[in-house]
C-alpha cells in the first residue's frame, strides 16, 4: 500500500509539470500583450522605448525562457500582481476571494450530502413505490435543469415574486450579494450578523447543491439496493437481527463506501461549478473571479485560479483512488 | 485435414432481447424517448415549421421567395423542401429580429411567443435551437469519440510503455476542470460555434478512451480471443475483427446518450457570453438575451416571463428526456439487474 501510495503521489509532479504548461501556453495565446495598453495609451511612445519597456518586462525573450522564469517564482507562491486589483494574485485570491468560495461550495456540499443520503436509502427501502418513483423522477429533473435558470426562477421566486404577492417591502431571500451592505458586526452585535450572512447564504447555497443532491441520491438508492441484495444481508435476516440493525449497521455502511469516493471526487466541481452560481448572485468568489479576469485579461490572477482548480483537481483524483485502493484491495495492481 | 466448419449460433433478434424486454417495461424509458422523438421531429422539420417566418437571409440563401415560402418549404414534393430540411444553409441558424428594440414584445398574432430582448423571435428560436442542440451535441460527441477511440484503441492495442504514457496523458487531461478550460479557449479564441464545439470535445474525449480502453482489457481476456488465436488469426486480424468491435459498441451507445450534457454545457457558456456567435440560435443565449427583463417592472414583476421561461424549459426538457433514456439504457445492459 505504502509502495502504491507513493508511486501515485509521485505521478502527481509531471502532471503538474504538465498542467503548468497548459496554463502558461492558454495565457500566453491570449489575443494582445500586457504592453499593448501602455503603447495605445502613449500615441508618441518611440520604438526605443518600446523595446526598453519590452526589456523591462522581460518580453524580449524567447517564449520558452519566459516560461521557466514563471514557473520558478510560481514555485515561490509568486505568481505576480492583479492588474485590476493591484495586489498580488495570491493574495487576492486565496485571501479575499477563496474563504467566500470555500463557504459556499462547503455548505452546498453539507446540503446535498445531508439531503441526499436520506433521501437515497428511503428510496431504496421502498423501491418501486410511489414516493421512489417519485424521488426518481425528481432526481432526473434536478439534475437536468440548467443551474443558471433555476438560480434565476429561485430569485426572482424569493427576492421578487413572493414578497410582492405577501405584501411584503424586504425579500424573503436577498437577491445577491454575501451580507447586506454597510452591516458592520461591530455594530449590530454578532448574532444579527450571522443570521444576515446565512440569509444571504440561502439561494446560492441551493442552486449549487442542486445537481450533486440530485445524483447523490440516484446513486445512493442504486448502491443500497446493490447492498441489500447481497447475501450477508441475507445472512444479517436469517440470524434474526431486528431489520432496523441489518438496514443500518449491516447494509448503510456498506453501502456509503462508494458514496464517499464519488463525493470525494465532486469536489473539485463544486468549485469550478460555481462560477454560474456566483455570477448569478454576484457571489463574490474565486470562480467569479477567474472568469472576471478572463474577461478583462487579468493573466496573474487568471493562471493562479487556473493552477489552482487543477491542483486540486489532482489532489481529490488522487485521494479517491486511494480510497479506492484501501476498499478494493484488487486495485493495487500497478 | 478436415476443414475446420463453425456452428454459427442464431442470432438472438433484437426485439426479443432480455434488454429490449427490460427498456419497454420502464416507464422513465419510455417518457425519455418520447421527449427525445419530439426533439429530434422538431429539429428535422424545423424549416417546415418556421417557414412563415424565416429571416430574410435565410431565404435568399435558400433561392425562396417570402410569399412563397410556406407554399414551398411545407411541400414535400418540392425539391427545396428536402434542401431545407436535409441541409439548410448556416444564415438559417440565425435568429431573425423584428426590429432592434431592447425592450421584449409580448405575445401576438404573428410572433405567438413574443419577441426578446433585441426583437429576437423566440418561437424560431427555439425551433431551430432544438436543430443546433442536435447539431452540436452529435459533432462534439462524434469527436471526442474519434479522439478517445484513437487514443484508447492504441493504449489497448499496444499495451505497454505506450499503453502507460497514452494513459498518463488521458489522465493530465482529465485533471483540467473542463468547463473551466472550455472558458478559457473561448477567450483565447473568440467566441464561435467552431471553437466551443472543439474546446467541449478536447476537455470531454478522455471518458472515452479510459472506458475503451478498460473494455479491450475486458474482451481481450475472453475465451473467445484465446480460440481466434488458436485457430491461427494474427494479432491484427483478432484485434479488429474480434476485439474492437465487442469493445467498441457499447462505448459509441453510451457515448451519444452524452448529447443532453454537452448540450447542457453548451448552454452554460452561451449564458455567460462564451458561447456561439450572438444571434446563433441556442437555448442558452436565448436566456442571456432575457437577462435584463428577468424582473420586470415594479408592479409587475412576471411581466416578462415568456422571455427566459420558454428557452429554460427547452433546455431542461430536452436534457431530462437524454438522461432517462441514458439511465434506461444503461440499466437494460446491465447484465446484474
Amino acid at each position: 500500500m505504502l509502495a502504491y501510495t507513493l508511486r501515485r503521489v509521485l505521478q502527481i509532479v509531471p502532471l503538474l509539470f504538465f498542467i503548468s504548461l497548459v496554463v502558461y501556453a492558454l495565457v500566453a495565446l491570449q489575443p494582445g500583450d500586457p504592453l499593448e495598453a501602455l503603447i495605445f495609451a502613449n500615441p508618441r511612445i518611440t520604438q526605443e522605448e518600446i523595446e526598453e519597456l519590452k526589456k523591462a518586462y522581460g518580453l524580449d525573450q524567447p517564449i520558452h525562457i519566459r516560461y521557466f522564469k514563471w514557473l520558478g517564482l510560481a514555485l515561490q507562491g509568486d505568481f505576480g500582481l492583479s492588474r485590476t486589483y493591484a495586489i498580488p494574485a495570491t493574495e487576492f485570491i486565496f485571501q479575499q476571494r477563496l474563504p467566500m468560495t470555500l463557504l459556499l461550495s462547503g455548505t452546498a456540499f453539507l446540503l446535498a450530502v445531508v439531503i441526499a443520503i436520506p433521501i437515497g436509502v428511503y428510496s431504496a427501502l421502498r423501491k418501486y413505490s410511489l414516493a421512489d418513483y417519485v424521488i426518481t423522477f425528481l432526481a432526473f429533473v434536478g439534475y437536468s435543469t440548467p443551474v443558471f435558470w433555476l438560480g434565476i426562477m429561485l430569485l426572482l421566486i424569493f427576492a421578487v415574486w413572493l414578497p410582492e404577492l405577501l405584501g411584503r417591502t424586504e425579500p424573503i431571500f436577498p437577491p445577491g450579494g454575501y451580507v447586506t451592505p454597510g452591516l458592520d458586526p461591530a455594530e449590530v452585535g454578532f448574532w444579527p450578523y450571522l443570521k444576515d450572512r446565512i440569509w444571504h447564504l440561502v439561494l446560492p447555497a441551493f442552486t449549487l447543491s442542486v445537481i450533486s443532491m440530485a445524483s447523490w441520491t440516484r446513486f445512493m438508492r442504486a448502491s443500497m439496493l446493490e447492498v441489500l441484495s447481497q447475501d450477508y444481508v441475507r445472512t444479517a435476516r436469517a440470524k434474526g437481527l431486528p431489520e432496523r440493525v441489518v438496514v443500518y449497521k449491516h447494509a448503510l455502511r456498506n453501502a456509503l463506501i462508494p458514496i464517499v469516493t464519488l463525493m470525494g471526487l465532486a469536489i473539485p466541481g463544486l468549485f469550478s461549478g460555481a462560477v454560474l452560481t456566483e455570477t448569478i448572485f454576484s457571489w463574490p468568489g474565486m470562480g467569479r473571479a477567474l472568469f472576471d479576469a478572463l474577461v478583462e485579461k487579468d493573466y496573474n490572477v487568471a493562471m493562479t485560479a487556473l493552477v489552482f482548480l487543477a491542483l486540486l483537481t489532482a489532489v481529490f483524483n488522487l485521494l479517491a483512488d486511494l480510497a479506492y485502493a484501501v476498499v478494493d484491495p484488487r486495485i493495487r495492481y500497478r | 485435414m478436415a476443414e475446420a466448419t463453425l456452428l454459427k449460433p442464431r442470432r438472438e433478434s433484437f426485439w426479443r432481447s432480455r434488454a429490449w424486454r427490460r427498456f419497454r417495461r420502464n416507464p422513465l424509458a419510455i417518457v425519455g424517448t418520447l421527449i427525445v422523438l419530439f426533439f429530434m421531429l422538431v429539429a428535422i422539420f424545423a424549416p417546415a415549421l418556421t417557414a412563415d417566418r424565416m429571416g430574410r437571409s435565410c431565404l435568399r440563401d435558400l433561392g425562396v421567395k417570402r410569399t412563397e415560402a410556406v407554399r414551398v418549404l411545407r411541400n414535400p414534393l418540392s425539391p427545396k423542401f428536402w434542401q431545407a430540411t436535409l441541409h439548410p444553409p448556416a444564415s438559417c441558424y440565425k435568429i431573425p429580429r423584428k426590429g432592434y428594440s431592447p425592450i421584449p414584445k409580448h405575445p401576438s398574432k404573428k410572433y405567438p411567443l413574443g419577441l426578446s430582448g433585441g426583437g429576437y423571435d423566440i418561437l424560431y428560436g427555439l425551433i431551430w435551437g432544438a436543430r443546433s442542440a442536435f447539431y452540436v451535441g452529435i459533432l462534439v460527441i462524434g469527436v471526442a469519440l474519434l479522439i478517445g477511440i484513437l487514443i484508447g484503441g492504441l493504449t489497448g492495442y499496444l499495451g505497454g510503455w505506450v499503453d502507460h504514457a497514452l494513459m498518463r496523458f488521458t489522465d493530465a487531461v482529465y485533471a483540467f476542470p473542463g468547463l473551466v478550460l472550455v472558458m478559457v479557449a473561448v477567450t483565447i479564441f473568440g467566441r464561435s460555434l467552431t471553437t466551443i464545439m472543439l474546446a467541449i470535445a478536447i476537455v470531454s474525449w478522455p471518458t472515452y478512451a479510459r472506458m475503451l480502453r478498460g473494455n479491450i482489457l475486458k474482451v481481450k481476456a475472453q475465451d473467445f480471443v484465446d480460440a481466434a488465436r488458436a485457430l491461427g488469426a494474427g494479432p491484427l486480424r483478432i484485434f479488429f475483427k474480434h476485439v474492437l468491435p465487442n469493445a467498441i459498441g457499447p462505448l459509441i451507445i453510451l457515448a451519444s446518450l452524452d448529447i443532453g450534457s454537452i448540450v447542457l454545457s453548451v448552454a452554460a457558456l452561451s449564458f455567460l457570453g462564451l458561447g456561439p456567435e450572438i444571434g446563433f440560435a441556442d437555448w442558452g443565449q436565448m436566456v442571456n438575451f432575457a437577462r435584463n427583463w428577468i424582473v420586470g417592472p415594479p408592479g409587475e414583476p412576471l411581466k416578462y416571463w415568456y422571455t427566459w421561461v420558454w428557452p429554460g424549459l427547452a433546455i431542461a426538457l430536452f436534457v431530462l428526456g437524454w438522461n432517462l433514456l441514458g439511465d434506461a439504457v444503461r440499466d437494460a445492459l446491465d447484465p446484474r439487474s
